[in-house]
């Protein structure tokens, strides 16, 4: 009995090595492999795009997110301070107005030019708003506009008012004091000769040698005067 | 049948034995020795290509039955040792990881296609070739067919045993299942194997 299954082992040992070699292997098996292992690794690599792609989507967004905020952050307060300064710099234009309400109490007093002046010198910083309104409504800020413009000689506020005056007074201080009183007598200056007789405290000594001092009073009767002389 | 049996006892009759090429590659780890330890994957593959890969085909169409799908299969577990040559911690066991490669992706093509053959309609049995005609081998033709006959665990602890001459422990460690699991099969395989060849003769 235990002959038999070794009979049958060795007649299957026998079928099955005939039945293998009987086999004959395609000749380019190890070209398909190695084609497969590299369509294997293209396959990896494909992969890896596809995640350094989405990484670096992501990292941009995340970048953008990050910076946006900050971006914001800058504006906001940089546009904040370059109002405040842009009214401080420049007297005339109506970013004054918003520093108004401490001006009207001052001109509420007509007489209060003296005390409007005397702020100016004191307190530069606070003054630079009170010019604006003051050429055109009020004499009182008009003084305040003189001690602004100190530091900078060459400020806007002469300009409107009487331009050639600012490089005439050192020339000619009294010749500006009789421009300007022609000045008065030319009609055009009269809109804005009410406020400029107003302020006139200082004589035209005074307005001579202080180029922008010369804005407030003589500035607006010497406008005229000037260009028909140069002329 | 002895009762003690080592666990590397081969069949019996070893020395009535053919010795026949894809015997001795499939049994033997000497053809690569301790080459293939510092070598790169191209390297490995292209020296167990040229060792093993003809009879690891020929393992594969004995539990396939089926010569395009044998090579596939082949080339896959070759494909993916290439993958895995930097993990395998002992290159002497390249032909293990290979032979246990195809056995499991051979059961998994069975698996398939029994699937398959469950679903889709009976094609035409295989016609038995001129070859086997002319030879007259019928005994052959009978053994094969008894063979496929067989369920897959036992077909293939029969083919392991019979064809690539392995131990019950290489055979074990190939199945993926204990030694004791391999002489079930194995025994269950003769018995069916020799019933069936009984009917026919």
């Amino acid at each position: 009995m235990t002959d038999s299954p070794d009979e049958y082992g060795e007649l299957l040992r026998r079928a099955l090595s005939a039945e293998a070699n009987s086999v004959v292997p395609s000749p380019d098996g190890l070209e398909i492999i190695r084609a497969r292992i590299e369509r294997r690794g293209f396959r990896w690599l494909t992969w890896w795009r596809t995640g350094a792609s989405v990484a670096g989507a992501l990292l941009v967004a995340a970048t953008i997110v990050m910076v946006v905020p900050q971006f914001r952050e800058q504006v906001i307060p940089q546009v904040s301070t370059g109002t405040v300064n842009f009214t401080e710099s420049t007297p005339p234009p109506d970013g004054s107005a918003t520093s108004r309400p401490p001006a009207p109490p001052q001109p509420s007093s007509g007489p209060a030019q003296l005390p409007a002046v005397g702020r100016s010198e004191a307190g530069s910083p606070t003054l630079p708003p009170t010019p604006t309104p003051s050429r055109s409504t009020t004499p009182s800020t008009r003084p305040t506009s003189r001690a602004t413009p100190a530091p900078s000689t060459h400020r806007p506020t002469p300009t409107p008012t009487c331009p050639t005056p600012l490089d005439d007074p050192p020339v000619d201080p009294s010749g500006i004091s009789k421009q300007c009183e022609e000045a008065e007598a030319t009609p055009t200056p009269t809109k804005t000769r009410p406020s400029a007789p107003s302020e006139s405290p200082c004589s035209a000594d005074e307005c001579g040698p202080s180029d922008d001092a010369s804005p407030p009073m003589p500035t607006e009767a010497s406008i005229p005067a000037p260009t028909p002389v140069s002329s | 049948m002895p009762l003690n049996e080592p666990e590397e006892r081969k069949p019996s009759g070893k020395a009535e034995r053919p010795t026949d090429v894809t015997t001795e590659t499939l049994v033997a780890d000497r053809s690569l020795g301790a080459a293939p330890v510092g070598w790169d994957a191209d390297m490995a593959v292209t020296a167990l290509y040229s060792a093993h890969y003809r009879s690891l085909v020929r393992l594969a169409v004995l539990l396939v039955r089926d010569m395009a799908t044998a090579e596939e299969v082949v080339q896959d577990a070759f494909v993916a040792i290439h993958g895995a040559w930097r993990r395998l911690r002992d290159t002497d066991k390249a032909l293990a990881y290979l032979r246990q490669s195809v056995v499991n992706r051979s059961r998994s093509v069975l698996r398939h296609r029994a699937v398959v053959e469950k679903y889709a309609p009976k094609g035409m049995p295989d016609a038995p070739s001129a070859e086997n005609g002319a030879i007259g081998e019928f005994e052959r033709s009978a053994v094969i067919e008894a063979l496929r006959g067989l369920p897959a665990r036992q077909r293939e602890a029969l083919v392991l045993r019979y064809y690539g001459d392995l131990s019950e422990a290489q055979i074990a460690h190939a199945m993926g299942i204990s030694k004791g699991a391999v002489k079930s099969h194995t025994a269950r395989g003769m018995a069916a194997l020799r019933t069936s060849l009984e009917q026919l003769s």
